[in-house]
């Protein structure tokens, strides 16, 4: 029992089995909904949020907040897609194109913030606007992409028994799984954990916690172009409108999987499991079928909150 | 040549001269203690040293050699370490990783736990500390947490430690232990400044003593051929007046009474009962209960049993609010957290304080601005009422909050340390005030670990050990008060008793 305590302390066993209990439940109302099927399209049609989830999540950690990231994503979406169409470029080559951009995109608001010392929201949201005006500068319609590389690659499929993973689900579990590694013991995941955690501290410490922020910046805003190429992949188009809100679902998935908004504490695997419990949600939306488009958006606002309810009861439970 | 030597070292803030000037020099195998009154300059020097501040102007050589250290890695790399009053390390981390920070020994896949853990080890064990590192620092004991700070400094080869006010946070046992190893460290032929406010710490450890006063260095004394008298007077420029005696409380009737104040499992039932004016005086080892019986008086905490009588009518207290409209109100022992907005000028936090009197009457700024200059000239505040908060030493800050708490004219009061990191002068100035408040009226709840102090301002001094009231003595001196605290003691009278009137004064 102390063991299920102790357990039950870490904000990402919580999150486990409270999803858990969800899954369970909705399996036993709808047919054929825990399946592998269902799964392995779960991971392909998240696998965009799931990447700017990432870059949330380590902004987080390391004590800071980015809101440009919904309008990062669709300017590299299409700008990428512009770059393909009209340019001529190579798929892969304009995508790295792309992700330079939101690095150096990046890393030019976190420059803002440390140098100027200004809050990270104002920097960020001015960032948000910004980056969606270059979008609409480079196309204002979307933008239809076809080519062969992008064919090969919208086919292609890792088959693990009755599993089915594309190329965007495998980048997205890689993704996660270098983060989780980076995060515990990797010398700048501790950097990063130490700069949100005690600012003060690092400081004294002779880490540069300017620096270390700075560098977050750059990488949020890089998964956030990264979540734009993946868009890009998954529908054979890109869309300066596209991605509007993607930050705030990002920073919401890394809440549930245990990342702290005060900084210092946070999983990447968490975030990959908030990423799953929106999907599963939308899932199991559209299995009950029968809802209107806007009755979608209040179901999955309820269904998120109730999750978070759940969680913070059986929290309270535990501790007591 | 020595390890460090400083000349000319100015620094000013906006209209403040918080350095003027400052001559220093620190041998090997030393400690040199650093004191001054709130606001004499001390932090900032230590600042500079470690690279937190830059100096306006001045000379800054360790080894001989001209240096500018801009921020604490580079003056680490100068071998310049730093002890900080708050002990500051990343909660979440384990001890291992926050002592190793910045320099984790890697393979290529990432860090190598097992030999972060085992260097780690090695590092604490040197200074003969065992402890599992791997547990999160936010889960051991403050006094651990330190030496890990220290460890931290040594194994990054600093030749050189800066303490500032580093017993501020620590129990008596975990601060003798610090000293043994300062001494161990001074045989090692480390070079050590020490800040500190306690003459009594300054006495038992240092080799010599630089006095500061207004950003000034107003002399360096060898602390064998000095005493704490002759630094007293540098600190203050004048000789210290005798703490003021106590009055003979004039034991009226209990207005207050608590009966069977109580926190499962932190705190069995105690009861007390107070006369206006009089000051009852709670002693007791660190973890005998001190605090949490502070917090439990004001229901800082949930689950609080027993009864609070004021006038002779119990009343429902929920909440430290609930407490104040009563007229009890709590200073915690750890003000940092939640004692003051550090955004907000003196006079603004002072205002706080009084608005929460006179809930619809507007305190007009002539009014707030005369409150501040009030309090700042009796506690000896070094600051201007429009000054922020934040940018005051760590002293005046604390004297800020006791300001506040003072100027809402509360009738039972609660200090939990009140006089920790203030400089013995404004020590004097406070047990005035404090007298001059309880002659008005004012019961104070006065919780110390420096008994003289206790002994000086309580008749009734309550006894707790281990989360219990041990023992209620009346008039008892500092030895009677030791032999009680360690469980000694039986010879006391029933927590109810009341000081008969005239008592010892009258004899
Ligand atoms: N950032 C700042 N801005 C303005 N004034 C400052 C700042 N930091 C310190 N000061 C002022 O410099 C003076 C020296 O402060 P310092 O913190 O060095 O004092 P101290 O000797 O450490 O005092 P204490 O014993 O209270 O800790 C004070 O008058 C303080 O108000
Ligand atoms: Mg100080």
């Amino acid at each position: 029992m102390s063991a299920l305590r102790e357990l039950a302390r870490k904000p990402l066993a919580l999150s486990c089995a409270v999803f858990a209990v969800l899954v369970v439940l909705a399996g036993a109302r709808y047919d054929g909904l825990v399946s592998a099927a269902v799964l392995s399209n779960l991971i392909e049609d998240n696998a965009e949020l799931g990447l700017a989830a990432l870059g949330a999540t380590w902004v987080l950690i390391g004590g800071g907040l980015d809101l440009s990231i919904g309008s990062v994503c669709a300017c590299a979406g299409i700008g990428a897609a512009k770059l393909i169409v009209a340019g001529g470029l190579d798929p892969f080559a304009a995508f790295a194109l792309v992700v330079g951009g939101g690095v150096a995109f990046g890393a030019l608001q976190g420059l803002a913030i440390e140098r100027l010392s200004l809050p990270p929201f104002l920097v960020t949201l001015a960032g948000l606007f910004v980056a969606r005006a270059a979008a609409l500068s480079i196309e204002l319609e979307s933008l239809a992409v076809s080519h062969p590389t992008l064919a090969a690659l919208g086919d292609a499929r890792l088959r693990v028994g009755e599993l089915s993973i594309g190329p965007l689900g495998l980048a997205w579990l890689g993704a996660t799984c270098l983060c989780a590694f980076a995060l515990a013991s990797s010398r700048f995941g501790r950097r990063v954990r130490a700069v949100g955690g005690n600012a003060r501290a690092a400081l004294h410490f002779g880490l540069a916690p300017a620096r270390v922020r700075i560098e977050l910046y750059a990488l949020s805003a890089g998964f956030a172009a990264l979540a734009g190429c993946a868009h890009v992949v998954y529908g054979g188009s890109g869309s300066a409108i596209a991605a509007s809100g993607l930050e705030l679902e990002a920073i919401a998935a890394a809440v549930v999987g245990g990342t702290s908004l005060a900084g210092g504490v946070g999983s990447a695997l968490g975030t990959a499991l908030g990423v799953a419990l929106f999907g599963f949600i939308q899932t199991v939306i559209l299995f009950e079928g029968t809802l209107g488009a806007g009755w979608t958006r209040v179901a999955v606002g309820g269904l998120f909150l109730g999750f978070v309810a759940l969680r913070k009861v059986l929290e309270t439970w535990v501790r007591r | 040549m020595n390890p460090l030597e400083l000349a000319g070292i100015e620094k000013r803030f906006p209209g403040v001269v918080a350095l003027d000037g400052v001559d220093l020099d620190v041998r090997a195998g030393e400690i040199h203690a650093l004191v001054g009154q709130n606001g004499a300059g001390k932090s900032t020097l230590a600042k500079i040293l470690t690279g937190l501040e830059r100096a306006d102007a001045g000379t800054f050589s360790v080894d001989g050699r001209r240096v500018r250290p801009r921020s604490p890695a580079e003056a680490l790399a100068l071998g310049i370490g730093a002890i900080h009053q708050e002990v500051d390390l990343v909660p979440e981390l384990s001890l291992a990783e926050n002592l190793l920070l910045g320099r984790e020994p890697l393979r290529w896949w990432g860090s190598d736990r097992r030999e972060l853990a085992s260097r780690a080890r090695r590092a604490l064990a040197d200074l003969g500390v065992e402890v599992d590192v791997r547990r999160a620092a936010k889960d051991v004991p403050l006094g651990v947490q330190q030496q890990v700070c220290i460890a931290r400094a040594l194994s990054s080869d600093a030749r050189i430690l800066i303490y500032d006010e580093p017993t501020a946070s620590l129990g008596s046992a975990e601060v003798e232990r610090l000293f043994a190893q300062m001494r161990a460290l001074r045989e090692r032929g480390l070079a050590q400044v020490f800040v500190a406010h306690s003459l009594e710490q300054v006495f038992a450890l240092a080799d010599r003593i630089t006095v500061l006063r207004d950003g000034k260095r107003v002399g360096t004394f060898v602390a064998r051929e000095s005493s704490p008298h002759a630094i007293v007077e540098a600190m203050l420029g004048a000789a210290l007046g005798g703490a003021p005696e106590r009055r003979a409380s004039t034991a009226g009737h209990a207005w207050f009474e608590a009966r069977g104040l109580a926190r499962p499992g932190v705190l069995a039932p105690i009861d007390f009962a107070l006369a206006p004016g009089e000051v009852l005086g709670v002693v007791g080892l660190v973890g005998s209960g001190r605090t949490e019986l502070a917090r439990a008086l004001v229901a800082a905490d949930p689950g609080v049993h027993g009864e609070r009588l004021v006038d002779g009518a119990p009343v429902r207290v929920t909440s430290p609010r609930a407490a104040a409209r009563v007229g009890l109100w709590l200073s915690p022992e750890d003000r940092k957290v939640d004692g003051l907005c550090l955004g907000l000028s003196v006079r603004e936090n002072l205002a706080l304080g009084v608005q929460r009197r006179a809930r619809f009457a507007r305190v007009s700024r002539a009014e707030q601005t005369e409150l501040a200059e009030r309090w700042i000239r009796a506690l000896g505040i070094a600051a201007t009422p429009e000054q922020r908060v934040g940018t005051l030493s760590g002293g005046n800050q604390q004297k800020v909050i006791l300001a506040r708490l003072l100027a809402a004219e509360p009738r039972l009061v609660v200090l939990d340390e009140p006089t920790r990191g203030v400089d013995v002068g404004a020590k004097a100035q406070l047990e005035a005030r404090i007298a001059e408040c309880a002659e008005r009226g004012l019961s104070v709840l006065f919780i110390s670990s420096e008994l003289d102090e206790v002994v000086r301002r309580a008749r009734r001094v309550l006894v707790l050990r281990d989360r219990r009231a041990e023992v209620l003595l009346v008039d008892a001196d500092v030895a009677a008060l030791r032999r009680a605290m360690a469980g000694g003691e039986t010879a006391g009278t029933a927590p109810h008793t009341m000081v008969p009137p005239g008592g010892r004064d009258a004899e």
